[in-house]
């Protein structure tokens, strides 16, 4: 079932003199309880990329459709619902408001929407993600792999329809890179989270099961991942 | 919502430091705006307690009415109160002799009729009591103070016709109380009319005065008018406004309650008030808008986050508010008990220097109203100044923030400053390329320099103008001036006089006119064909103040000194005076005649002359504006007496009186002191039987002088008030760019760059913000100055500009941003010099 897609997706920074072309063209699908990489080379326009499509930043032309809803045509009010309960966003830096609590933190999405939230679900998510004893911490107290989990948690609180990582890992040593990989994968086993995730690396990228690869703005790979361990 | 309040909340909570800066704008911004409206509402309840006080709280006195008019007027709505006086009798000057020697009373026509009154109650209305107890009955009376004389027996317990005197009042509603009458043909009746009061009801007949007041101020001519005419007046215009035959305005109190327009002066003092008023406005806003740009450009990241995770523009706009909000009645406060506490703190000086001069102590009041629309206009003011900065956060998208203070991009700038570069070199131009980029910082901080720069040149000025309204320092030689007459008492009471006076200033002196004959051989210039003879002022001096006027003018010996070189002549066929005669400066002795030499043209004394010397401020403070040019003798004290021992076998006994009769010249410091001191000396001597002339010139100009003063020094205070908010502010600014450019300061470093360079640099930026500044302020204020030189014409009868340009407090301005910029950089640079580069490229800040 197509969750996700993008027509035709250009994004231009700068005038004629400076112009760069951040996304040629780019078309994709992407199916409900997908886990899929972004590669590339710094500057291939990873970012940007997932930043589209997570309705933050707008195209130059073309569409993103997400569950048959055309984002960009959205006015600010629905977009910004669109945002709260269909898209997670999880940045390299945390991005964690930090004059707010963890648990805080993690229910800010859905105070900003009805307020409404499972009790049941957010402890087994901090269950999962071992912030049990951290649920009063303001984000300064916590190290560098609790914050991200954090903002994985926030992301997950809403259920959203996509998940959308950019370089998860990018600011932590092996081991926690390791512990948040385990997490998505779990989020989009258990959950059947849709995930999408920029890395540049290899190694990480395999967690996924579908390997997309970026390159001056365009796709110019997209392949599935066997999988052979059982998880 | 209730997130948007605790992300609001949480924002303030933990940033207490970077939300300072806006706190101290919108306190700073609350004292300004509120202590003009808590300064307006003293000062007019001031001028309403003063007038009250001195001529009573009645708004009108309608007079002539009858009974039936009284009960339709107490029945009025509109009306709080009404006290009548009744007219029930006048004692002429024929019954009235028999109980005084009204001749010594007036002295001209010896014209006197006496009003009685009667009141039933509410005496303090019209009058203050001075001595003895309001009238029980309608055989007692109350006499004004004008009338009473121990001499003459008119005081309490005296009887006149059928009345017993009880009691001495001071008037305060004049008219009610003199009842002075129109005549037929318009003009007043001018007669003495003085009134004596008794207690009785006031009977259905005519001749009732009205003193009214209303319940409410406002609209208080057309109340007047309206009820004016009702009573049967008829109406003049005079310079614009009605004037009723029938209704006595209490004028002053009306012009307090702000109900008179057509006052250029006070519309003048309004205007200036307006003018400061919108700068400091003006200056708030700026402030706020700043602050709010700064705080929330240091949040853009965070923004940013919270659109990614959903929250939609109004939900920002409206946490942003929320936090406004909440900073606002946490400071609006403040601000309000610091204008409270300085108002109080200046009011108590005032009414310290004031002491002896005020009537009433100014009261520190606000009211309610003013209170509520300060408030207001406090909050639309931070509320504008706050909006703009919001709104203009709306057009951030959340990427854009997101990705900003990821890192530092060491600048990239297209443009290029030349002239800056060949000026300060390659640092320089850095330098001026950082302060573009941080231009909402250096914004504040230049507003906040400009601001004061531009307020301490206005202020100064308009000190200037307000002291040139008055003409104060008029650099006289003497301000007290005193005439006794020359008895056995004389030498005791100048010697008592003496000892009080001190050290300071003394000169005692005789003077007379006499007539002299003049050589030709003195004269260079004489067209005037009185043969010879001139009249000329002696004036005797005692030993010192003779030795200071010989000393001045270079004399050796102890002759004479004469003064002034002309002669003011009148011509009769022409009506008009010629100054007509010029001495030589060589003169020599020249010979006195009596005074009437028609009648004793035989007798001469020979006066040997000192020399000619021009004092352009002998003595004479009585006599200050000097209509007479006379030319003048100074001759010692002895030299004078012995003068008139010859003199006197020819003249009569008044000119010999008034010859002897001593003038008392002092100047001295403490005159108000003084002024006490004196009056129960000479109340002694008056007892005595002594004649005594006193007047203290400086008392009289003491009030507008010591209130220029006082409010010269309220204004220097709020102006150092003002100042030291400003610095409080930039200091404020200093600290939270510091801290933010730390993360700029140590990549800089990393990259290579010298900490002597990067102070070099901070230097550099505030050298150019010190001459932004000056560029800046100095034309502005100057455009103010000329504004208020040209308004100053308006409010000085000459219509000349009467002050000159305040170069003193363009100097002060200079030097004083000089140093502020130097202080600044020293202190940049100290807090710099602290952070470590890791620390600093460390620290995460969203
Ligand atoms: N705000 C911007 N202005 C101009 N160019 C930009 C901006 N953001 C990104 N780019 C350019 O777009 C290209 C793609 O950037 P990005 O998507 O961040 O790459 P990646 O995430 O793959 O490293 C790069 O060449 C980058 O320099
Ligand atoms: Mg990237």
């Amino acid at each position: 079932m197509e969750i996700l897609r993008a027509e035709n997706l250009c994004k231009i920074y700068g005038k004629s003199g400076t112009k760069v072309v951040a996304l040629n063209n780019v078309n994709l699908m992407v199916e409900k309880g997908e886990f899929i990489a972004i590669v590339g080379a710094s500057g291939s326009g990873k970012s940007t990329l997932l930043h589209i499509l997570g309705g933050v930043d707008e195209p130059t032309s073309g569409k993103v459709v997400l569950n048959g809803k055309d984002i960009y045509s959205l006015n600010d009010e629905e977009q910004s619902k669109l945002r709260r309960r269909e898209i997670g966003l999880i940045y390299q830096f945390y991005n964690l408001i930090p004059t707010l609590n963890v648990r805080e933190n993690i229910l800010l999405p859905i105070k900003l929407d009805n307020g409404k939230y499972d009790i049941n679900y957010f402890n087994e998510l901090v269950d999962m993600l071992d912030l049990n004893n951290r649920i009063t911490h303001l984000p300064s107290e916590l190290s560098g792999g609790q914050q991200q989990r954090v903002a994985i948690a926030r992301t997950l609180m809403s259920k959203p329809s996509v998940l959308l990582a950019d370089e998860p890992t990018g600011n932590l040593d092996s081991q926690n890179s390791k512990e948040i990989m385990k997490l998505l994968t779990r989020a989009n086993k258990i959950y059947h989270q849709t995930i999408i995730m920029v890395t540049h690396d290899k190694v990480l990228a395999t967690y996924a099961d579908r390997i997309i690869t970026i390159e001056d703005g365009k796709i110019v790979d997209d392949k599935k991942v066997m999988h052979h361990e059982n998880n | 919502m209730k997130t948007i309040r605790s992300l609001a909340f949480n924002y303030l909570k933990y940033n207490s430091k970077k939300v300072r800066v806006i706190v101290l704008s919108i306190i700073l911004t609350t004292i300004l705006l509120f202590t003009v409206s808590l300064g307006t509402s003293t000062v007019r309840q001031y001028k309403i307690d003063t007038a009250k006080t001195e001529f009573g709280s009645y708004h009108v006195t309608f007079r002539d009415t009858n009974y039936d008019q009284y009960q339709d007027l107490k029945n009025n709505k509109a009306v709080k109160k009404v006290v009548p006086i009744q007219t029930i009798d006048k004692l002429s000057d024929d019954e009235l002799g028999k109980y005084v020697n009204i001749k010594n009373i007036v002295d001209s026509e010896g014209k006197f009729d006496l009003r009685i009154q009667k009141m039933e109650s509410d005496f303090e209305e019209v009058v203050t009591l001075v001595k003895g107890r309001y009238p029980q009955n309608d055989h007692e009376i109350i006499i004004t103070r004008m009338l009473e004389r121990n001499d003459l027996a008119i005081t309490i317990g005296k009887k006149i016709s059928d009345y017993t005197i009880v009691g001495i009042f001071q008037e305060k509603n004049a008219q009610a109380v003199y009842n002075y009458q129109q005549k037929e043909d318009g003009s007043f009746d001018t007669i003495f009319t003085p009134a004596a009061i008794t207690k009785g009801n006031i009977d259905n007949g005519d001749n009732i005065d009205l003193v009214t007041t209303y319940k409410s101020s406002y609209n208080l001519y057309n109340k007047i008018y309206k009820d004016a005419q009702s009573l049967g007046g008829t109406y003049e215009i005079i310079y614009g406004s009605k004037r009723y035959n029938n209704a006595d305005i209490n004028f002053q109190l009306v012009v307090a309650y702000g109900q008179y327009e057509d006052f250029i002066f006070q519309r003048t003092m309004y205007i200036f008030m307006i003018i400061i008023l919108i700068i400091l406005s003006a200056f708030s806003a700026i402030t706020i808008y700043n602050s709010f740009t700064i705080s929330l450009q240091e949040r853009k990241k965070q923004l940013g986050i919270l659109r990614s995770l959903g929250a939609s523009k109004r939900q920002l706009i409206k946490m942003l508010l929320y936090e406004t909000l909440i900073l606002s009645i946490i400071s609006i406060p403040i601000g309000i008990i610091f204008s409270f506490s300085f108002g109080s703190i200046i009011i108590f000086v005032i009414n310290k220097i004031l002491e002896n001069i005020i009537v009433n102590k100014v009261k520190l009041v606000v009211y309610p109203i003013f209170l509520i629309i300060s408030v207001i206009f406090i909050l639309l003011t931070i509320f504008l100044a706050s909006f703009l900065p919001i709104i203009k956060m709306r057009k951030i998208s959340a990427i854009e923030t997101i990705r900003e203070s990821k890192d530092y991009k060491v600048l990239r700038s297209k443009e290029d400053y030349p002239i800056i570069k060949h000026l300060f070199g390659s640092t320089g131009e850095f330098a001026y390329k950082n302060m573009k980029r941080n231009k909402s910082k250096f914004t504040t901080v230049l507003v906040s320099l400009i601001a004061s720069v531009v307020l301490f040149i206005t202020i100064s000025t308009f000190i200037d103008v307000i002291a040139s309204s008055y003409g104060v320092d008029n650099g006289r030689e003497a301000d007290i001036h005193i005439v006794i007459s020359d008895n056995e008492a004389a030498t005791e009471l100048v010697q008592n006089i003496k000892s009080l006076v001190g050290k300071d200033r003394m000169t005692i002196i005789k003077e007379r006119q006499f007539d002299f004959k003049i050589d030709n051989d003195n004269i260079i210039y004489d067209n005037v064909s009185n043969d010879g003879y001139y009249g000329i002022e002696i004036f005797g001096l005692d030993d010192a103040s003779y030795n200071r006027y010989k000393k001045v003018a270079g004399l050796k010996n102890d002759n004479q000194i004469l003064l002034y070189n002309y002669l003011e002549n009148y011509d009769d066929n022409t009506d008009t005076n010629t100054y007509e005669v010029f001495f030589k400066d060589t003169i020599k002795d020249i010979e006195i005649c009596r005074v009437d030499r028609k009648f004793y043209p035989d007798h001469q004394t020979i006066i040997p002359m000192g020399c000619y010397y021009h004092f352009n401020n002998f003595y004479i403070t009585y006599d200050n504006e000097l209509d007479w040019w006379s030319p003048a003798i100074i001759m010692r004290m002895e030299d004078y007496d012995n003068f008139i021992n010859v003199a006197k076998e020819y003249e009569t006994e008044q000119f010999i009186k008034d010859a002897n009769s001593q003038k008392i010249d002092i100047y001295s410091e403490k005159f108000v002191k003084l002024d006490k001191q004196l009056n129960k000396l000479f109340a002694e001597y008056r007892e005595k039987g002594m004649d005594i002339y006193y007047d203290n010139a400086s008392l009289e100009e003491y009030e507008p002088y010591m209130i220029i003063k006082t409010i010269r020094l309220v204004l220097y205070i709020a102006l150092i008030f003002v100042i030291i908010v400003c610095l409080i502010n930039i200091i404020n600014i200093l600290n939270t760019s510091i801290a933010l450019r730390e993360t700029e300061f140590a990549v800089l470093k990393s990259v290579g760059m010298s900490n002597k360079k990067i102070n070099s640099m901070l230097r550099l930026e505030q050298i150019f913000l010190g001459i932004k500044t000056l560029l800046w302020s100095l034309p502005l204020a100057t455009g103010v100055v000329l504004m208020l030189m040209k308004l100053s014409k308006e409010i000085t009868e000459s219509g000349k500009v009467a002050i000159s340009f305040p170069l003193r407090a363009y100097i002060i301005s200079v030097v004083g941003v000089v140093s502020i910029i130097f202080i600044m950089i020293k202190y940049s640079i100290s807090k710099i010099k602290k952070n470590n580069i890791i620390d600093s490229i460390r620290k995460q800040s969203i």
